[in-house]
């Protein structure tokens, strides 16, 4: 039996929006194995994005708990959570959030900044597994969506963290752009062993995958357990 | 150099905003330490004026009188009838007022100093006091101790007009007639004595052409009591413990002298208060102003560094997610800030520093005290640094409350809108 790399308990987040209580999610509870490969998926505003805060602990629960690798992480001080984003979960935005700043090297250099152990052999190297070796000095702005998203993958792989937790990653992209960018995520996370969890609104994006969850008004059902083939 | 970019790249169109932040903080930093430099030379200028007037002294003297000594009858001179202050001051009256008294009896006295009469001020001084308010500038020998018994320190022009040097001895004769033999310890170079009496006969002279006495003997006073045969005072002078208790120290003394009409009070204190209240009035008013525009344009530069902040809350918010502690993220805030308005600062206070002028004067306050001379201390420099770092802080407060106090998916989702 696999380990269980990412554990949901009773997980319950609510938000206040003027007098309002919204629930984000609602006493949801799961686990996913290390390597899995999993899809979440559910319309605007059911709580997928709340769920990958959660577990990069960018935001805590109202009350339930959350295991990560053996460790509860809703308890952690901020500088520990700091710690543990930095080292074992490797996050995609939607809207990448690359330093316009920087460079596409240099971006995938940043999360390794925190512990000085900036390693320019492997950013080249990660940034020549997503194909964008000659673009390395390339500001973001001087990169399309679909490069800048590649960008996003290297940098959330940079210290080559357990989890990935990637945040509709192709919303931006066009069709093509999409494909490809999922399959180069996928294929990553697999090859690295690492557990995946994209959000998305297209279930049938990846294929195969080894879970799918649906999430709808804050709660989680489980819809497919396939195993990779 | 990706932290040097993390701190200083990304300004986008707040870089104008950041530079404005930068001129505002060169120019409120120029104006203030200038400002600063001309208060703290008023103030120089105002404690100088206070340490020679000593507005803290009161002076208590006796009246002149006239013809109540007779010299004696040496050789073929006749006897002269010489002026001489009447002793007529009580110290136990003196210490009644408060503060510290300072003791003297100043007489003139002939000695006979080879075939002729010589007159000589002879002042019985408490030495270690007298010490505290007049100058004394040795050039050799050693300065009277309060238990010294028949010695004597004398200035240049004394000495040399009574022929005698250090370890040398002259007579004085003494209320009883006899004679009393001073030993002369100690040589003046320079003598500045506070409240002198006024120069009313030939005698020795230090000073040229000055109305006040400048070359004398100096004794004990415990000696000088010996000498003129008395114990009452010539003259005292009152300190008052700060110049502000002049006033109750004067009321103190002249109602112990309220019965006799030949021992005149005298204070500086009054007098000071007016030279330097129209000063100490413009220089409030100047500082008033300075505070004023340093408020002002910390709080515009404030505005400014809020503004180049709020731009960068994404992208703290983004260092955070990617797992750089809240005090790298801190850090990351700060230098840029602390970039900004140092280069301001640093600037605008050398600029200040060297464009202010040697000699600053205030028109018409200043015919007093003189022209005033700016400096730059530490206490400028700290005001000037303390502005800058309050404006950081400002204008950093409301993104660090965010970034901290709020959850950074939170901060991600607002700020990304």
């Amino acid at each position: 039996m696999t380990t269980p790399s990412i554990v949901f308990r009773s997980v319950t987040k609510t938000y206040r929006r003027g007098e309002r209580r919204i629930t984000a999610l609602q006493d949801v509870s799961f686990k996913i194995s290390q390597g899995e490969l999993a899809l979440l998926v559910g319309p605007s505003g059911s709580g997928k994005t709340t769920l990958l805060n959660l577990i990069a602990a960018l935001d805590r629960p109202d009350c339930g708990e959350i295991i990560v690798g053996g460790t509860v992480i809703t308890g952690l001080s901020r500088s520990a959570a700091a710690l543990y984003r930095n080292e074992r979960v490797g996050f995609i935005f939607q809207s990448y959030n690359l330093l316009p700043q920087l460079t596409a090297l240099e971006n995938i250099l940043l999360p390794m900044l925190p512990k000085r152990r900036a390693d320019r052999r492997r950013a080249v190297e990660l940034l020549d597994a997503v194909g964008l070796s000659d673009r390395g000095s390339h500001r973001p702005s001087e990169l399309s969506g679909g490069e800048q998203q590649r960008v996003a993958i290297a940098r959330a792989l940079a210290n080559d963290p357990a989890i990935i937790l990637a945040d509709e990653p192709t919303g931006n992209l066009d069709n093509d752009n999409a494909c490809k960018i999922a399959e180069l995520l996928a294929s990553a996370c697999r090859q690295r062993g690492k557990s995946l969890i994209l959000v998305t609104h297209d279930r049938e994006m990846i294929r195969p995958v080894d879970r799918v969850f649906s999430i709808h008004g804050g709660a989680l059902t489980p819809i497919e357990s396939v195993l990779a083939s | 150099m990706i932290w040097a970019k993390l701190v200083f790249g990304g300004f986008g169109r707040r870089g104008l905003e950041a530079l404005v932040a930068l001129a505002v903080l060169a120019i409120a930093a120029a104006i203030v330490a200038g400002a600063m430099m001309v208060i703290k030379g008023a103030n120089d200028a105002m404690a100088r004026a206070e340490r020679e007037d000593r507005p803290d002294i009161v002076q208590v003297k006796s009246r002149f009188n006239r013809a109540v000594f007779e010299t004696p009858r040496s050789g073929h001179l006749p006897p002269l009838t010489l002026p001489v202050y009447e002793p007529l001051i009580d110290p136990a009256k003196l210490s009644a007022a408060g503060g510290t008294v300072l003791g003297r009896q100043s007489l003139l006295r002939n000695v006979v100093s080879g075939e002729s009469f010589l007159n000589i001020y002879i002042f019985g001084i408490e030495p270690e006091k007298e010490y505290q308010v007049s100058v004394f500038s040795l050039g050799r020998g050693r300065f009277l101790r309060s238990d010294d018994g028949a010695v004597a320190v004398l200035d240049q022009a004394s000495a040399q007009a009574l022929g005698v040097d250090l370890g040398g001895t002259f007579p004085v004769r003494k209320a009883d007639g006899q004679d009393l033999s001073l030993t002369v310890v100690g040589i003046l170079d320079r003598l500045e004595l506070r409240d002198p009496p006024p120069r009313t006969i030939a005698a020795p002279v230090l000073t040229p052409d000055s109305t006040y006495v400048s070359s004398g003997v100096f004794v004990t006073l415990h000696t000088s009591e010996e000498i003129f045969g008395r114990s009452t005072l010539t003259d005292a002078l009152g300190i008052a413990p700060a110049a502000q208790d002049v006033p109750s120290m004067v009321d103190g003394l002249r109602e112990a002298f309220r019965l006799e009409p030949g021992v005149f009070v005298t204070e500086r204190y009054g007098q000071f208060r007016r030279k330097v209240h129209d000063f100490a009035q413009t220089l409030a008013h100047f500082a008033i102003i300075t505070v004023a525009t340093a408020a002002l344009a910390g709080s515009f530069a404030a505005n400014l560094l809020h503004d180049v902040y709020a731009d960068r809350r994404r992208q703290y918010a983004m260092l955070l997610a990617l797992g750089f502690s809240p005090m790298q993220t801190t850090m990351v805030g700060v230098g840029v800030g602390v970039a900004i308005v140092g280069t301001g600062t640093l600037v605008g206070a050398l600029v200040g520093a060297a464009c202010a002028p040697s000699h600053f004067a205030m028109p018409s306050l200043m015919a007093d005290l003189g022209a005033i001379e700016p400096s730059f201390n530490s206490l400028i420099a700290a005001v000037v640094i303390g502005i800058a770092l309050v404006a950081v802080a400002l204008g950093m407060a409301p993104t660090a409350w965010r970034l901290h106090g709020r959850s950074i998916a939170g901060v991600l989702s607002q700020e990304g809108r």
